[in-house]
C-alpha cells in the first residue's frame, strides 16, 4: 500500500515535470511505426531500480515455510544497467545487460525454532523485447516488456537463530527467472539555456532521455538452492527435498539516458 | 568571379549560363552524389537551392557561393565509361572560413529537358576519373582537344559533326597533323554541309530545335565558301529554329507554374511565348492566369497551405498534406516550418507518396535533407527540428553520404 501510493506520488510529481516540456511535440510529425526498422536505430543506456514483494513458491523440507507476516517479509530489490537498442520508428526494441540483485528471506521452522535469514545476491545477464504503445514523438508511451535472464550467484549469506552459518557460494547453483512487466515512459525534453549579455536567451541542444516508471513482475524458473550440496542448507530436512522459486512482483523506476550531441546545421 | 544572388528559374539551353541549371525548379538529382570523406559541404549546396542563402555576421550561419566563370566543357572517362559534363569552378565561404572545389556536373539531356545525372566533386583523383577539357565557355584559346571529339564523331558515322567540330579544331590552333586530319582535309565539304542542313531541317520538322540548331551553327561557323541564297536561307531557318525553341521553352515553364498553380509566373511565362507566336490555347491559359490573380488566388492558395498544416499536425492525414505542400514548394509561399513538415514526411513516406513522388531510398535521404536546409535557410528554428536534426537522424541522414 504504502509502496503504491509512493509510485503515484511519484508519477504526479513527474506528470508536472515533462508535461511542461511538450513543446517539442508541436511540430514533429508522428509519420508511422514498423515494427523494427533498420533506419535510425540507436543504442542508449538505461539504469533501472526496482523494488518489489517475493511471493515464495516451491517445496521445503516438512515444517519449514519462509515467513511473510508483519514481523518479516522477504524483500527484493534490483538495479539493472542495460543497453538499449531502439529505434523512434520502431516499435519493438531489444534490451541486455547487466542486473544485480538482492533477495532477502527469513526460512523458518517454528517448531523447532530454527530459524534461518538468507540474503541471496545474483549477478543476472538479462533480455528483454520491449514493445512500444503511442506515437512516435508523443510525451509519453506505454511499453509492455518481456524477456528472461540467466543468474550467476554472487552472494549467499544465511545467519541461523542469528549466528552467521554459512557464506558458501557453492548452497547455490545458477538459475534463470521469466519476467513481463508494463512501463509508463516519459520522454523528456531536457534544455540547457545559455544567457549572454546583451543577446536573446538561446537553447541549446535539447535532449531526449526516457523515464520509466513500470511494474514487472518475474517469476524465478528453477531452483536456487543447489540440492547436491555437501552439508546440510537447513539443519533439519534433506537438502533434496528443497526446491525454492518465487514470483516477485516490483515497481521501479528507469532513466534511458542518450548523451546530448549537437550537430551543424549543413 | 559573379555571386548568385537573385532566384532563377529555367532549363540549360546552349549558351545560358549553367549555374541556372541549379535554380531550375524541375531540376532533380537522379543518381548518387558521391562525395569524398568530411566534404559533404560542398554537395549540400545543390540540394538547398542555389536561388537562396544567408550571410550574417555572427558567423555561424553564414555561407556564400561564388561560382567561377570560366565553365568548361570537359570529357571524363572512368574505367571504360566516359560522360560528358561541366567543369565549374567554386569557393564556398562560411564561417569556418573558404573552400575550394572543382565539381563536374554530369548531365544528361531528357523529353523533359537537361537533367543533373550526378555531381562529383573533388573526388576525381580518388575516384580516378580522368578529365579532359574540350572547350571553354569564354572564347580563350588554349589547349584544344576538339579534333578527340571529331574522331569519336567521325568514327560514329556522323560526319557533319565531324567536321564541324575538325573546323572548330582548327581554329583553336596547333592542331596535329595526323592521318585522320590529313584524310579529313579532303572530304567534300559542301556536300556534307548540305548534308548538315538536310539533318538540321529533319530535326527542326521533328521539333529538336537543340539539336538542329546545332547542325545549323556549325554550317554558319565553318562553311566559308556559303554562297549568299544559302546563308540567307540558313539564317532564316536558324531565327525560325531559336524562336520556336524559345517559345516552347517559355510555354514549358509557364506549363510547369501553372500546374502548380503559381498564376503570376505562368502568366509572365504565357505572356513571353505569345510574343514569340500566337497561340489559342496559351492565350486561354494566359487569360485563366490573370483570372486567377485577380480573384486573389494567393489567398486561395495560402488558405490551402494552412489546410495541409491542419491535416498533417492536427488530424494526422499526412499524404494529403504532404501533397498539398508539394504543390506549392515553388511557390515561394511556403514558411520554413512546413518545410520542416514536408521533410518529416518525406523521411518516412507511405507507400502511396513513395509511389506519387518516386521517394525511393535515396532520394528519400536528399529530399529530406533539402527541405530540412530549406527550412533552416528561411530561418526556422524550433525544439522539434533540433531533435529531429540532432537526436532523429543519425549521420548518414544528415549528410546522405
Amino acid at each position: 500500500m504504502r509502496l503504491t501510493a509512493s509510485f503515484l506520488a511519484i508519477f504526479l510529481l513527474l506528470s508536472n515535470v515533462f508535461f511542461g516540456q511538450d513543446a517539442a511535440q508541436e511540430d514533429l510529425v508522428n509519420t508511422k511505426h514498423q515494427l523494427f526498422p533498420f533506419r535510425h536505430v540507436k543504442l542508449t543506456g538505461g539504469f533501472l531500480f526496482d523494488v518489489g514483494k517475493v511471493v515464495p513458491e516451491g517445496v521445503l523440507p516438512l515444517g519449514y515455510e519462509i515467513r511473510d507476516d508483519s514481523i518479516y517479509t522477504s524483500s527484493y530489490r534490483s538495479l539493472l544497467f542495460l543497453l538499449d537498442l531502439y529505434s523512434t520508428d520502431a516499435r519493438l526494441s531489444f534490451s541486455s545487460g547487466a542486473e544485480y540483485n538482492n533477495l532477502k528471506m527469513l526460512v523458518y521452522n517454528e517448531l523447532l525454532a530454527d530459524n534461518n535469514e538468507m540474503i541471496i545476491n545474483h549477478i543476472n545477464v538479462p533480455f528483454f523485447i520491449k514493445y512500444k504503445f503511442g506515437k512516435k514523438f508523443s510525451a509519453s508511451n506505454v511499453v509492455t516488456f518481456l524477456g528472461g535472464s540467466y543468474n550467476f550467484p554472487i552472494i549467499y549469506k544465511n545467519n541461523n537463530n542469528s549466528v552467521l552459518k554459512s557464506e558458501d557460494l557453492n548452497v547455490l547453483q545458477k538459475s534463470y527467472t521469466l519476467s513481463a512487466g508494463i512501463a509508463l515512459q516519459l520522454n523528456l525534453n531536457f534544455r540547457s539555456e545559455k544567457e549572454m549579455e546583451g543577446m536573446e536567451r538561446t537553447v541549446v541542444s535539447p535532449s531526449v532521455s526516457r523515464l520509466w516508471i513500470f511494474f514487472r513482475m518475474t517469476r524465478l524458473m528453477s531452483n536456487v538452492f543447489n540440492v547436491d550440496y555437501q552439508q546440510d542448507i537447513l539443519n533439519y530436512g534433506d537438502n533434496h527435498e528443497i526446491n525454492y522459486t518465487d514470483m516477485r512482483y516490483c515497481f521501479g523506476l528507469g532513466w534511458f539516458i542518450r548523451p546530448r550531441r549537437k550537430h551543424s546545421v549543413n | 568571379m559573379y555571386t548568385e544572388t537573385a532566384e532563377g528559374d529555367g532549363f540549360l539551353t546552349t549558351g545560358q549560363n549553367i549555374i541556372d541549371l541549379f535554380k531550375d525548379a524541375q531540376v532533380s538529382v537522379t543518381s548518387d552524389i558521391p562525395t569524398s570523406p568530411g566534404k559533404s559541404l560542398e554537395i549540400n549546396f545543390y540540394l538547398m537551392g542555389i536561388d537562396e542563402y544567408k550571410t550574417r555576421q555572427n558567423g555561424d550561419n553564414l555561407f556564400k557561393i561564388e561560382f567561377g566563370e570560366d565553365i568548361q566543357v570537359a570529357r571524363c572517362s572512368v574505367g571504360k565509361n566516359f560522360f560528358w559534363g561541366c567543369e565549374i569552378r567554386k569557393s564556398i565561404y562560411t564561417a569556418r572560413g573558404k573552400t575550394n572545389c572543382i565539381e563536374i556536373i554530369e548531365l544528361e539531356e531528357t523529353s523533359g529537358g537537361i537533367r543533373i545525372a550526378s555531381i562529383h566533386s573533388n573526388v576525381l583523383t580518388s575516384h580516378q576519373y580522368e578529365c579532359e577539357n574540350t572547350t571553354t565557355a569564354e572564347s580563350s584559346l588554349g589547349e584544344c582537344k576538339l579534333l578527340d571529339l571529331a574522331k569519336i564523331e567521325y568514327l560514329e558515322n556522323n560526319l557533319e559533326l565531324s567536321l564541324a567540330h575538325f573546323e572548330e579544331a582548327k581554329s583553336c590552333g596547333g592542331i596535329e597533323l595526323d592521318s585522320f586530319s590529313l584524310a579529313f582535309e579532303k572530304v567534300d565539304r559542301d556536300s556534307i554541309y548540305l548534308s548538315s542542313f538536310k539533318k538540321g531541317n529533319q530535326l527542326f520538322e521533328k521539333g529538336k530545335y537543340e539539336e538542329a540548331l546545332t547542325y545549323f551553327e556549325s554550317i554558319k561557323k565553318n562553311y566559308r565558301e556559303i554562297s549568299r541564297s544559302f546563308s540567307a536561307e540558313l539564317e532564316k531557318k536558324m531565327a525560325e529554329c531559336q524562336n520556336l525553341k524559345a517559345y516552347f521553352y517559355e510555354i514549358k515553364q509557364g506549363d510547369f507554374y501553372y500546374e502548380s498553380g503559381i498564376y503570376d509566373k505562368a502568366l509572365a511565362r504565357y505572356s513571353v511565348a505569345l510574343s514569340y507566336q500566337y497561340s489559342r490555347e496559351i492565350e486561354g491559359k494566359a487569360n485563366f492566369c490573370e483570372r486567377k490573380i485577380q480573384e486573389g488566388y494567393r489567398k486561395e492558395a495560402e488558405k490551402e497551405i494552412e489546410k495541409a498544416r491542419g491535416l498533417i499536425l492536427r488530424r494526422g492525414e499526412l499524404d494529403e498534406g504532404f501533397s498539398i505542400l508539394y504543390k506549392y514548394s515553388h511557390s515561394g509561399l511556403l514558411s520554413g516550418k512546413d518545410y520542416f513538415l514536408m521533410a518529416q514526411i518525406a523521411n518516412t513516406p507511405s507507400r502511396r507518396l513513395r509511389k506519387a513522388y518516386n521517394i525511393s531510398h535515396r532520394n528519400r535521404c536528399l529530399l529530406t535533407r533539402q527541405y530540412l536546409l530549406k527550412a533552416y535557410g528561411l530561418g526556422f528554428r524550433s525544439d522539434g527540428f533540433d531533435i529531429f536534426w540532432n537526436e532523429y537522424l543519425n549521420e548518414k541522414d544528415r549528410s546522405c553520404d
